[in-house]
């Protein structure tokens, strides 16, 4: 199968697969709490446009075209109370409702949806820094928190680092505080013992502090509300 | 007169403090008064300041600090501020060749192809401006209706590019497979494969550069 019949059969099915990849994300009692009505109205019409950009990415084997997108609608999602997390997520998910489907996908055939999801990932700076070491300090403050890593946990996480690497990258503290106000109010996710969004911090900061250069650790605590106290006047 | 670069910037920073306070006349004055009255080559006012205020725009929408309306009424200023700048531009002497310039099929972003137009016939062409979401067969009677000797094609959006594609293929079929085709926007940036699959005459670039190249199909 070529890419273009792989973006063929893709596009028969584009209904199904944008409502099934976008379902299994709001499945997520974040989504209706975060943004509500509304918010499952844009989720919709985002699932409709990845797989729309999927297909032509297919089609024009162009890799570029989806990375290209991909950068483009996060720089409208994360100032609208998103993160890269939540994206990288949903085309994850988009390749697993695609497998679902029954389509015969061909070795490496869905790799645009991982070239786009890496696109994500910053480079340098102090979110290019905590993007790097994401998975590692998602995976121990998991750990820190529960005794043991799970998915669920490992994934809040990688959501909470997400938030902070936006808001980094974009030198807007408030996109990350927003987060935490939220989380503090949000009743938790299924399956995940409730955890104070302090801990949560505590872990984050415990494990980023070791993980990150002490220059890139000074930016990074001030949004998590770690810096160290200013030196007394002698 | 050749504008500075700070000249440029400084206008567009004025011009875009007037759509954004949604002020049609100050943005009128800005470009014409300030701008074409005290000298300014018109795809200057176009380029450095038009278009210019036109991405910041679309950033500040990105960004979530304007509204859609917002956006929208900005776009609506740049589109009257064009007609006004419409009467002054500058034409070279006519080359004899016709073009049509058209947005595709489900294309609703006429600003960058409206642009296109006004430099095509800046550079002497005879242009027939179509505007937003042209019906692909509707584009094919415009190009066989008349003696047309190019078409432009706009698309913005990536989703659009099957639409560019028929469109492409429609006027092929109507006036062979060699007949100039121009084809800008920004699904150009976001698939630089495309140039390759469409094999068209000119593709992307800004819009000087674009009629630059299409002045050359004929030379």
């Amino acid at each position: 199968m070529t890419g273009a019949e792989l973006a063929s059969a893709i596009e028969q099915r584009a209904v199904q697969l944008a409502r099934a990849s976008t379902d299994a994300m709001l499945a997520d009692p974040y989504w209706d709490a975060r943004f509500g009505p509304r918010g499952e109205r844009h989720a919709h019409q985002d699932g409709d446009f990845h797989v729309s950009y999927l297909v032509q990415a297919l089609r024009l084997d162009s890799a570029a075209l989806l990375a290209n997108y991909a950068c483009w609608l996060r720089s409208v999602l994360v100032p609208r109370g998103m993160c890269s997390h939540h994206l990288r997520e949903h085309f994850r998910v988009l390749g697993d409702e695609v497998h679902r489907a029954g389509i015969h996908v061909p070795e490496g055939g869905l790799e645009v949806l991982g070239e786009a999801a890496a696109a994500l990932t910053y480079e340098g700076g102090e979110a290019g820094a905590i993007d790097a070491v994401a998975g590692d300090v998602a995976r121990a403050a998991a750990t820190r928190l529960d005794g043991r890593p799970t998915p669920g946990r490992e994934s809040e996480i990688r959501e909470w680092i997400s938030f902070l690497a936006d808001a980094l990258a974009a030198a807007r503290p408030a996109l990350f505080e927003r987060h935490v106000a939220f989380m503090r109010s949000f009743g938790g996710r299924p399956g995940l013992a409730p955890v104070p969004v302090e801990s949560v911090l505590d872990a984050i900061s415990a494990e980023l502090e070791a993980a990150v250069d002490p220059g890139v650790w000074r930016e990074v605590a001030l949004l998590l509300g770690r810096a160290p106290p200013a030196a007394e006047a002698p | 007169m050749e504008a500075s670069e700070e000249a440029l910037d400084a206008l567009a920073k004025r011009y875009l403090a007037a759509q954004l306070a949604g002020d049609r006349r100050e943005a009128v004055r800005v470009v014409v008064d300030d701008g074409l009255r005290r000298g300014i080559a018109v795809p200057d006012l176009h380029l450095g300041v038009i278009e210019a205020a036109q991405r910041e725009v679309g950033r500040l929408w990105q960004e979530n600090r304007i509204s859609v309306a917002d956006e929208h009424l900005a776009t609506s200023i740049s589109q009257l501020v064009l007609s006004v700048l419409y009467e002054h531009l500058p034409r070279q002497a006519s080359i004899g060749r016709q073009a049509v310039v058209a947005c595709v099929e489900g294309e609703l972003h006429d600003m960058g192809g409206r642009i296109g137009a006004d430099f095509l016939e800046m550079a002497g062409f005879d242009v027939r401006f179509l505007g937003a979401n042209v019906p692909t067969d509707a584009l094919v009677r415009a190009v066989t209706e008349r003696d047309v000797d190019l078409v432009g094609l706009s698309a913005t959006m990536s989703y659009h590019v099957p639409a560019l594609e028929r469109a492409i293929e429609a006027v092929r079929a109507a006036r062979g497979p060699t007949f100039p085709i121009l084809v800008g926007g920004h699904v150009v940036a976001w698939a630089p494969e495309l140039r390759s699959k469409l094999g068209v005459s000119v593709f992307g670039g800004r819009a000087d550069d674009l009629v630059a190249a299409a002045r050359q199909v004929f030379a």
